[in-house]
């Protein structure tokens, strides 16, 4: 369950306590804003090098600007942020971009999803 | 993972627990997918028994730190390595010599502690990648430049160590850096240049300081880890030229070497050029192949040579070109460079853009004038699909040289299904030209790659009998490397390792880097 969902369950609980839930993850996204602005958007910015390879792969049927999109698991993001799935876009280590960080980074990227 | 030779687990665990004590819990890694993240996946000996897998990395915040990890490494005699940013894709990325080492990663050590306008000038800790330190100059809103390789986010510490190489004024990237701070193996901490007087009130102005000039023995070494330099850095000129001369046939690359060294060394031109095929349409430096496979039709990059075989007939040459300074006297430089090109080449021809100061619109500049000034763009990293390991060696600055070069390589290259295009020559240093080989590297296929590690090493050897040798070398190749250089049997080799067995008895850092081995290894080996 990703942290959007948990935060419907909660607000479907009790208002208070989504209240809360709703300001810390706010601040989450807003710390993911500020992760990829530093680590991400290099390459994945309007006209860079990432979001031209992904323009050609997906032809508009998804945005090519990764933090458009609103279909990115949790999964799908970690693979790419710690493995080298494609080599455009090497690993970032520990050192780099934090188990915290990357939590923030998914918040961020999934703070439009449905 | 694997531990380090002759390590009890027990040791080991014991070594990792006062690592910890050292620089905190959080920044000691044993885990499989963190030692996965130190592996490079450009490798030629990715996945195969020779590959060296880390046994633990720790990721030190403060020069203590440093210290403190060297002490727990000369304890417990565990082979280390450092790295900066560790993005050196290439040249060996993460990878060390020896299995079972402890990977030194200084990503967190990343403080820019002084950023000066009026001196141009920086000094920084090795963490800081080239990017970070512009993104700094623009939230300062200062009228600097900084240069660098394509690769955006390596360390302006270690593109400087490993002499690489940038496009603009600061394209020789090991002379932009002024004064050191170093933890020598033993974890004593010295700084050279004029960082060393008390106050330091030039660190970063003035590189030499009094007495014999140490800088350069931590460049390409293994005598210690840098953990602050001064750097250079490039004030924005009142005027900006950025040029691509292009040169319409594959025979005039000699003319054209010709006439840049002529043009270089009477400093008409000043920044790091590069030279490449030029693909009409196409930004040529870029995108230009150093090697394909063999087979297509004539003109194609794998297609068959001019006549009586020879490496593959270009549809012409380029490089570009940045001026830099006063309005009247770079147009004035820039109608001579086109009078001599235009002699010394038939139908050359020109694209050029000129930029005059403050230079408002620099962010959406197009990528190549962003690298002739000296600004990070991350689209001139094609990096490879695969791997591989840059084979690159040092030419004088000749034009018949680098046609009688090319011709040596590409026979090589077509011994292994190849040929050699081989239109990638940096000329950082005015004197020499540096001409870029690779041995390519398949993802999960061993056997093309023992193949094209074979072929390195004939490239290294071949140009080794015109006399060449490498300007820096892939860490799984480094022994060939500094085989080259072998006058007077080896004397130089000696002589580093003299220095190595003083500077580090126990032989913990980096060894086998630039093929120099700390004695302990040296005498396994024999
Ligand atoms: C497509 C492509 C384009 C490239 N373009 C360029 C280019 O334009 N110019 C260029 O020069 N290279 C280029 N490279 C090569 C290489 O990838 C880059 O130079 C790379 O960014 C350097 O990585 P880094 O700064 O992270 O170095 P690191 O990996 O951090 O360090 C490299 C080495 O330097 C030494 N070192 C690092 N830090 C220290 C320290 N603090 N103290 C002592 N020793 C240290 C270590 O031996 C280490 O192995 C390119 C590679 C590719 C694949
Ligand atoms: C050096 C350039 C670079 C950087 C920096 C970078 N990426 Fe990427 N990224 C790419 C490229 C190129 C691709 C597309 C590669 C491919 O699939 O062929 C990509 C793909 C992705 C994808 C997959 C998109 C898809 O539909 O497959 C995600 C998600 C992603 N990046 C997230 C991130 C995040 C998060 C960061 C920062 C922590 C980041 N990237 C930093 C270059 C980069």
């Amino acid at each position: 369950m990703n942290r959007a969902s948990i935060l419907k369950v909660s607000l479907s609980c009790a208002l208070l306590l989504a209240a809360n839930g709703a300001v810390a993850q706010d601040d989450l996204v807003e710390r993911g804003r500020t992760v990829y602005a530093d680590w991400c958007a290099i390459c994945h910015a309007p006209g860079e090098s990432a979001t031209r390879i992904l323009e050609e792969r997906y032809q508009g049927a998804v945005p090519a600007v990764v933090d458009e999109r609103t279909n990115l698991t949790e999964e799908l993001i970690v693979a790419r942020v710690r493995t080298w799935v494609a080599p455009q876009m090497p690993p970032f280590r520990q050192s780099e971009v934090s188990d915290a960080d990357l939590e923030a980074v998914i918040a961020y990227l999934q703070r439009n999803d449905e | 993972m694997p531990l380090p030779a002759g390590l009890s687990q027990q040791d080991f665990d014991g070594a990792i627990a006062e690592l910890r004590e050292v620089v905190g819990e959080d920044w000691v890694f044993t885990s499989d997918a963190h030692i996965e993240t130190y592996r490079d996946p450009y490798s030629p000996l990715q996945g195969t028994d020779d590959e060296p897998i880390p046994s633990a990395a720790v990721a030190p915040h403060t020069v203590e730190h440093v210290q403190g990890v060297l002490r727990v490494a000369n304890d417990y005699g565990i082979p280390t390595w450092a790295f900066s940013t560790g993005k050196n894709f290439g040249y060996g990325g993460t990878e060390t010599r020896v299995a079972g080492s402890l990977i030194i990663d200084l990503k967190r050590m990343n403080r820019i502690l002084e950023l000066n306008e009026t001196n141009a000038t920086a000094i920084v800790e090795p963490g800081v990648s080239q990017y970070e330190l512009w993104q700094e100059i623009q939230r300062r809103g200062l009228r600097l430049w900084v240069d660098g390789p394509s690769p955006a986010y390596s360390s302006i510490v270690a593109i400087g160590l490993e002499r690489g190489v940038g496009y603009g004024l600061n394209g020789d990237r090991y002379r932009a850096l002024s004064g050191l701070e170093v933890v020598l193996p033993t974890g004593e901490v010295i700084r050279t240049g004029m960082a060393a007087v008390e106050g330091s009130g030039a660190w970063a102005q003035y590189p030499y300081g009094l007495g014999p000039h140490v800088q350069g023995m931590f460049s390409q070494s293994n005598y210690g880890i840098v953990t602050k330099v001064g750097v250079r850095l490039i004030p924005h000129p009142p005027a900006f030229r950025s040029s691509l001369v292009i040169a319409p046939n594959n025979e005039d690359i000699v003319p054209m070497i010709d006439t840049l060294r002529k043009l270089r060394l009477g400093g008409a031109i000043n920044n790091a050029v590069s030279l490449g095929p030029h693909v009409p349409g196409r930004d040529p430096w870029a995108q230009a192949p150093i090697a394909a496979p063999m087979g297509g039709p004539p003109g194609a990059p794998g297609g068959p040579g001019g006549p009586g075989g020879g490496p593959p007939r270009l549809p012409g040459w380029s490089f570009r070109l940045g001026l830099y300074g006063y309005d009247r006297v770079v147009e004035a430089n820039w109608e001579e460079i086109q009078d001599e090109f235009n002699a010394a080449i038939p139908g050359a021809n020109y694209e050029t853009e000129k930029f005059l100061a403050p230079y408002d619109d620099q962010d959406n500049w197009e990528s190549r004038h962003k690298m002739l000034a000296g600004i990070p763009s991350f689209q001139e990293t094609p990096l490879w699909n695969h791997g591989g390991a840059f084979i690159s060696m040092v030419l004088p600055f000749d034009g018949q040289a680098y046609w009688e070069f090319r011709e040596v390589y590409d026979r090589v290259y077509r011994q292994y299904g190849r040929r050699y295009i081989g239109g990638a020559l940096h000329n950082h240093s005015p004197w020499g030209l540096i001409a870029l080989g690779a041995a390519p590297v398949v993802r999960d296929d061993p056997e093309a790659n023992a193949r094209s590690m074979e072929m390195a090493r004939m490239l290294i050897e071949e140009a080794g009998k015109l006399g060449y040798g490498e300007y820096r070398a892939p860490t799984p190749f480094a022994d060939e490397a500094a085989a080259a250089y072998a006058w007077n049997d080896h004397a130089l080799m000696r002589f580093f390792e003299t220095l190595k067995d003083t500077l580090d008895p126990n032989g913990i850092l980096a060894p086998g880097k630039s093929g120099i081995w700390p004695s302990r290894y040296r005498e396994d080996r024999a």
